[in-house]
């Protein structure tokens, strides 16, 4: 099981500044499975995960 | 769709037609033979055509009008296929550019079939055998083809199939059916990585793929056109002919149907040690009127074979290193093909792969028993979640914009207590994606340390424990452990920090959810399970 560090400075959320994710690729998904056919029909009617949203 | 669709997979050597039936199980359907792997094999005696099983068994007697090995050389111009595939078979000769076979109807009458012909033929007497078990027409088909087919030929199959009344809704690629199948069976709650390895009668494939959230993405793959269960048989071959020679003074390789008898029965050797550790074998008049009794047991086969397994591990090798990864990266193994039921097989990857690579064969009761059957399977479950789509509908899942997608290059993920990186998206993640961590245990003020990361080998040389004295006897010769030990492990590193969330006073866990929308905005938020507070960062 995951255990998280004590927190030892007072933040709430800390953004490093100018951080960013290291440049992704474009590469093409296998077309099969229900995964797979789960995220087309997310794809294309525009679906997200409504995270926290009623 | 209204009738049911269909999985077939297609290969050189045998075919495998398999459906979703009324208790939603996969069914392998076996033709009115009872064969589940059909072999890819038509012959003509006059005015009659066989299929399968029944083909095959006219290689002895009638090869010339034998067809054998097609499946490849379809949509192929004929300058580029290696027809010496056929040898053994009908012969396949030039056709409007095409491969094609010569084959005698009886008396004086020839007919000239090009490769897609003979392909509508075998795809054919598949429709009408799984049409004769399920008991429906069947007019939809999900088809799976090597990682390295064409467009060229993907159309051409699909016209051959189209002759026939069959329509190839989709066609998918072999290693991504088998996973399919597999997992359907054995499904792992996690990412991983997944070396394919199809170890079939005329070639071999292999494919790493990248599992994540369920999808799939494929890392790299190999092909070897001259390796294969062929491979294996031919080395059989080898053995008994020279055996047979030294007893009778006879060469049974001159004459092609005594070759022919050794060929079939060095197969049926060759599949009785899959099972058995011996094997009979009983030839009547194999050359020369002399007949050839003789038995092999397992052990005596791998070492004769010896060559050829080293080619199937080093064939995986070299899709690991080809997908840029280590042996470590890998999860497991999924062996598919024909081949895949040799034991030794299992025990060679065994031996060269890290102990934390799984090796998913018929040997491992976590897997398939029937690694022939995986693509087949793999297709059936692929037709039944197509069969909810009609046509426009498929053709918009199958769209580049949702099946190219961005690929995380780096493992993202947070820190734990002890300060270790803890990867939650792994490399080659594609998004959008989320993922939700609970942490029931979390209590107090927490810090959630994000952070972009990577993995590294670490090896360590272990010297092997000072010896105590007078314990130098002879067997350290033998047994020499006294070489130190390299040890090899995976760790992670974090390679840049990205975010830090502090959330206060938790009493009863934490949620935490990582997100990557489709723009690639990254988000983290973390929930308190008791208050429901939320902290939120993002990029
Ligand atoms: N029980 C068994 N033990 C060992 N080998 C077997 C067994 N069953 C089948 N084979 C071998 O597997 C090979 C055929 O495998 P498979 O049916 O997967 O090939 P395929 O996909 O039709 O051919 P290819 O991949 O070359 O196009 C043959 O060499 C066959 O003899
Ligand atoms: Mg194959």
């Amino acid at each position: 099981m995951l255990s998280l560090p004590a927190l030892k400075e007072d933040i709430t959320v800390s953004v490093v500044a100018g951080a960013q994710l290291t440049a992704a690729e474009r590469r093409p998904l296998e077309p099969v499975g229900r995964h797979f056919l789960q995220h087309a029909t997310r794809t294309l009617r525009n679906h997200t995960w409504s995270e926290f949203e009623k | 769709m209204s009738t049911p669709v269909i999985g077939i997979a297609f290969g050189n050597t045998s075919s495998s037609i398999a459906y979703i039936n009324l208790k939603n199980d996969v069914d392998v359907i076996a033709n009115p033979d009872g064969e589940r792997a059909i072999p890819s094999v038509l012959s003509y005696v006059g005015e009659d055509e066989y299929h399968g099983g029944q083909a095959l068994q006219q290689l002895v007697r009638n090869s010339k009008n034998t067809i054998i090995n097609f499946r490849d050389f379809i949509g192929v111009p004929f300058s580029k296929c290696d027809v010496s595939r056929c040898e053994g078979g009908a012969p396949a000769v030039e056709i409007d550019g095409k491969v094609g076979f010569v084959i005698s109807r009886g008396e004086g009458v020839e007919e000239k079939l090009t490769v897609d012909e003979v392909v509508s033929r075998h795809l054919n007497r598949l429709k009408l055998a799984a049409e004769d078990y399920v008991g429906q027409t069947i007019k939809d088909t999900v088809l799976t083809v090597p990682t390295d087919f064409t467009v060229e030929q993907k159309s051409a199959l699909k016209a051959a199939a189209s002759e026939v009344g069959l329509n190839i809704v989709q066609f998918i690629n072999e290693p991504s059916s088998a996973l399919l199948a597999h997992l359907e069976q054995f499904s792992i709650n996690k990412d991983a990585n997944v070396v394919v390895a199809d170890f079939g009668g005329v070639r071999s494939d292999a494919a790493v793929i990248a599992i994540r959230s369920g999808v799939f993405t494929i890392l790299a793959t190999t092909h070897d056109y001259k390796l294969g269960g062929d491979r294996l048989d031919t080395e059989l071959i080898e053995y008994f002919a020279k055996e047979f020679q030294k007893k009778t003074q006879t060469n049974p390789r001159k004459n092609a149907r005594s070759l022919a008898k050794l060929r079939a029965n060095a197969i049926l050797t060759k599949k009785t040690l899959s099972n058995a550790t011996t094997a009979t074998i009983s030839i009547d008049s194999l050359a020369d009127g002399y007949d050839y009794h003789a038995s092999i047991n397992r052990m005596r086969y791998e070492l004769t074979a010896n060559k050829v397994f080293a080619q199937f591990s080093n064939f995986i090798e070299s899709a690991i290193e080809k997908a840029g990864l280590d042996k470590l990266d890998i999860d497991a193994v999924l062996l598919a093909g024909g081949v895949s039921f040799t034991p030794k097989l299992t025990s060679i990857l065994e031996a060269f792969l890290p102990e934390s690579v799984e090796i998913f064969g018929p040997q491992n009761k976590n897997a398939s028993n029937n690694p022939n059957e995986l693509n087949a399977s793999g297709a059936a479950l692929q037709a039944r979640l197509v069969a909810d789509y009609d046509e426009d509908e498929l053709k918009e899942a199958l769209q580049p914009v949702v099946i190219n997608t961005m690929h995380l290059q780096k493992a993202i993920g947070l820190l734990n207590a002890d300060g270790e990186f803890v990867p939650v998206f792994l490399p080659q993640t594609s998004y959008p994606i989320q993922k939700k961590l609970t942490i029931k245990q979390a209590t107090g003020d927490l810090l959630i340390g994000v952070y972009e990361g990577e993995s590294y080998i670490e090896e360590k040389t272990i010297e092997p424990p000072a010896k105590e004295e007078g314990e130098d006897d002879e067997d350290s010769e033998e047994w020499s452990d006294d070489e130190p030990e390299v040890v090899r492990e995976k760790h992670y590193k974090t390679t840049a920090k990205l975010m830090e969330l502090g959330v206060k006073a938790v009493e009863k866990g934490l949620e935490i959810v990582f997100n990557i929308n489709r723009e690639g905005q990254f988000r983290v938020s973390a929930r308190d399970l008791k208050t429901g507070a939320v902290v939120k960062g993002q990029l």
